[in-house]
């Protein structure tokens, strides 16, 4: 058992990281898609002013 | 360079990280100042730490971009150095393992487990560096709409 509690704290601490990372990347990613299609949705709106 | 900054970042303090607990139950130190491995790799993910801070805080130019791509360079030069550090200077880390002689080699058992472990990091990776490009290659494609929009509303 030598060793659990900080194999379990390292693991924890790689899976938060990990987790993080990937989070943020798909929520910036949704957002970016958002703004593209609002951006599309606007296009033809500009053109007829 | 900005997906290869930033998976070194996270890959990079992912070791740093997780390194240091492990050291401390099984060296009874968290970080060896006069291990060469541990240093140059420490070093290499504060190359990442600065590339990543760097290119999200200084003003985008040609000066900027001749910086970063030096530093860049030189976290470059690191990556043989800490892959050969173990065979160069070992004081912690053990030599290369995974190769067969008289003094090395695994049991079957975890060498199936490092290879499962190499796989399933691999397929992550490859994963993130694609979810990474996509993120910038909509970045590009609004930044080129914002940047035709000023220019429509300019003339």
């Amino acid at each position: 058992m030598t060793g659990m509690v900080e194999a379990v704290v390292a693991y924890t601490l790689l899976s938060s990281l990990l987790a993080t990372y990937v989070v943020r990347q798909i929520v910036l990613l949704n957002g970016l898609t958002s703004k593209l299609g609002e951006s599309s949705s606007r296009g033809p709106e500009a053109d007829s002013d | 360079m900005v997906t290869g900054s930033e998976l070194g970042l996270l890959f990079g303090l992912g070791v740093v990280i997780s390194g240091p607990i492990w050291g401390s139950a099984e060296w009874g130190v968290p970080w060896d100042w006069g291990d060469l491995r541990l240093n140059t790799y420490g070093l290499l993910t504060a190359v990442a730490l600065f590339l990543v801070l760097s290119r999200r805080t200084q003003p985008d130019g040609d000066d900027t971009r001749d910086t970063l791509a030096a530093v860049g360079l030189f976290g470059f030069a690191l990556v043989p150095i800490t892959a050969l550090a173990t065979t160069w200077y070992q004081n912690r880390h053990p030599g290369i393992v995974l190769v067969e002689s008289e003094d090395t080699g695994l049991d079957p058992q975890i060498r199936m487990v490092l290879m499962l472990g190499f796989v399933s990091f691999l397929v992550l990776f490859v994963g993130l560096v694609t979810l990474s490009g996509t993120i910038q290659a909509l970045e590009e494609e609004l930044e080129g709409r914002q940047r035709m929009l000023d220019e429509g509303a300019i003339a």
